[in-house]
């Protein structure tokens, strides 16, 4: 026990000699939630939309669309339809037909399902305007009542991404960063060196444990506090269960670093662990929704720690469920991280022998 | 040989019979050695003769294929004798990013000191190696020679009873050498057993007993001038050419044997 508390407060006093690393632990995490933040507000664009038709319809229709798009025109049909296809716009209103012809660049939902929303509300908009006073109630009782639950209509990418990107960036740089540590043990010597004298492997790991532990708990803090308080995503949960689903995580992390290092013999061989065991795991955080998968690829899921992770998050931050209607998903992160610590002091077999 | 030296009593570590195979490489083939409490003991051979095996094992980070390592009479690997051993491997096996000190304090906690006493050891050991100045510098911004030095004070924190020491003098200038063989002639005298590999002959010179391993064998054992004496040699290299040449004569004769087997 002894060992592992020196252990541990070596590893943090190593940090504390490479700034560098510390400043990649604590600074990059911030400047990622930062860009995530910026790019996706980027991708909430006002579609631009031509007018086609006489002047005097186009101008009281592009009145009802201002506020939703960018309008342009009136053009002539044989003008808007090139600048559409041109990619200038996104979407024409042909007025002069009856009904009216809608044609919609579809190459990109970021700009076609936006166009097509201000469309139809600036249509339903014009209708109502068309009707006599006494009518405007009818068409306000016949306007359905929209209500959300888990967000609003105002939920963002961003908001939607946040718990996702919580969990994968404490994941990755815990497992990076545990996972080299423990081969530069291996490397350097100081491992064998640490096994000649009396202590156990399971006083290294845990020391490994404890460490990582704490940094990892630290960075969460951080990362958490941007994404939620500077940035706004919703946490309706709180602190304190979002901090403890991701500090699970970055436990299971670190156990699969210190286990999988034991399989590299470079740091370089330890980078190329990241399209293997990372990279699939984002496409199982919960960016995609796997409800409508082949049933191997929602099997596979469950072999994925982020799986678990990630759920567990959404369901905090933003459906704000119970941290008890969670604990399924912390338990199955707590038997990930046993099951690999548990390979992590077998696999250490190797070096210390002897009781 | 020191006249104080009682041949009769326990052994500080005793192999006997050591076997290890890496893949087609014999590393130690029946190697047989005691090293006594008081006593220098060098090892010398060529590269790849089995002597940092021989030291791995003694230590207990080596498993043998057959035989034993004693250390204290444990047989090794035993982790109870651990903190009675000091082991300095060729490697300089140090955290770049901790300091001097850093360094010093960390092993001595995983010897089980505590921290009072590991500081304390730790300041001795700065000033032993001549390290003083540089004791609060990143290990990182050490030179060759200096994580040298440092090497050894890791390995000698805990004031080990045996000291195994592999190439201990490699990178080190000729003036720290000459240094750090009087400090291990101090410690042998104060009881600890010292068991060091070298390839430099002058520090052979300086040992009280050597064992010269050629393919994972002791060829020869005994003082320098009786090694010397026995084998009708000037140079103690020489002994290793006439076994050499032995080898390659005894090798036709042993191949077929070999391959049967």
């Amino acid at each position: 026990m002894k060992a592992a508390f020196a252990t541990a407060g070596r590893i943090l006093r190593q940090l504390v000699g490479d700034p560098r690393t510390l400043l990649l632990i604590f600074v990059a995490p911030v400047f990622v939630v930062f860009l995530l933040n910026e790019v996706v507000a980027a991708g909430d664009v006002r579609p631009r939309i031509a007018l086609v038709g006489e002047a005097s319809r186009a101008e009281e229709y592009a009145g009802f669309l201002r506020d939703k798009a960018e309008v342009l025109g009136p053009w002539d049909a044989d003008a808007a339809a090139a600048k559409l296809s041109g990619g200038a716009v996104d979407a024409v209103v042909d007025l002069g037909k009856t009904p009216p012809l809608v044609t919609v660049d579809a190459a990109d939902p970021a700009t076609s399902a936006p166009a097509m929303r201000a469309i139809q509300a600036a249509f339903a908009s014009l209708a109502s305007s068309r009707l006599p006073p006494f009518a405007a109630p009818l068409v306000a009782a016949s306007k359905p009542e929209m209500r959300f639950i888990n967000g609003s209509e105002t939920t963002s990418t961003f908001d939607f991404l946040a718990p996702v990107l919580l969990g994968f960036i404490v994941f990755f740089f815990t497992f990076i960063l545990s996972g080299i540590a423990f081969l530069r043990e291996r490397t350097s010597g100081t491992l064998e060196r640490a096994f000649a004298a009396p202590i156990g492997r399971s006083d290294l790991v845990l020391g490994y444990m404890i460490g990582f532990g704490i940094i990892a708990a630290a960075q969460t803090a951080l990362v958490q506090f941007f994404i939620v308080g500077v940035y706004h995503a919703p946490n309706v949960a709180g602190f304190m269960p979002a901090l403890a689903v991701s500090v699970s995580l970055s436990l299971v992390a670190l156990a699969m670093g210190l286990f999988l290092s034991a399989f590299a013999n470079s740091e370089f061989q330890m980078l190329q662990f990241i399209p293997i065991v990372i990279i699939p795991q984002i496409l199982f955080a919960g960016i995609f929704n796997l409800r409508s998968g082949p049933g191997w690829i929602q099997g596979l899921s469950f072999a994925f720690p982020l799986t678990y992770g990630g759920r567990a998050l959404r369901d905090l931050m933003i459906r704000g469920r119970s941290f008890a209607s969670i604990l399924p998903d912390l338990a199955a992160l707590w038997a990930f991280g046993a099951a690999f610590i548990a390979l992590a002091v077998i696999g250490l077999g190797k070096f210390r022998k002897g009781r | 040989m020191l006249p104080s030296m009682d041949m009769t009593e326990r052994p500080a570590a005793r192999t006997t019979g050591l076997k290890k195979r890496f893949g087609k490489v014999q590393a130690l083939d029946g190697l047989d050695l005691e090293i006594h409490s008081g006593e220098i003991l060098g090892l010398i051979g060529p590269s790849g003769s089995g002597k940092t095996s021989l030291a791995r094992a003694v230590v207990g980070l080596l498993t043998p294929d057959s035989g034993k390592a004693e250390v204290f009479g444990e047989a090794m690997p035993s982790r109870k004798v651990l903190s009675r051993v000091g082991y300095m491997a060729q490697a300089d096996a140090l955290y770049d990013d901790l300091d001097g000190l850093g360094n010093l304090c960390y092993f001595a906690a995983l010897q089980g000191m505590d921290r009072r006493d590991a500081k304390r050891r730790a300041e001795v050991l700065v000033d032993f190696v001549g390290l003083r100045g540089h004791e609060k510098r990143r290990v990182r911004d050490y030179s060759g020679g200096m994580r040298k030095r440092l090497s050894l004070a890791v390995a000698l924190v805990h004031e080990p009873e045996l000291i195994v020491l592999d190439e201990p003098t490699v990178g080190v200038d000729p003036r720290l050498r000459l240094r750090f063989w009087e400090e291990f002639r101090r410690l042998a005298s104060d009881g600890a057993a010292i068991l060091a590999t070298t390839h430099v002959m002058d520090e052979a010179e300086r040992c009280d007993r050597l064992a010269l391993v050629f393919e994972g064998r002791v060829i020869a054992e005994g003082s320098p001038d009786g090694i010397r004496a026995s084998f009708g040699v000037k140079e103690l290299e020489e002994v290793f050419l006439i076994a050499a040449a032995g080898t390659a004569s005894a090798d036709d004769a042993a191949s077929d044997g070999r391959s049967e087997a």
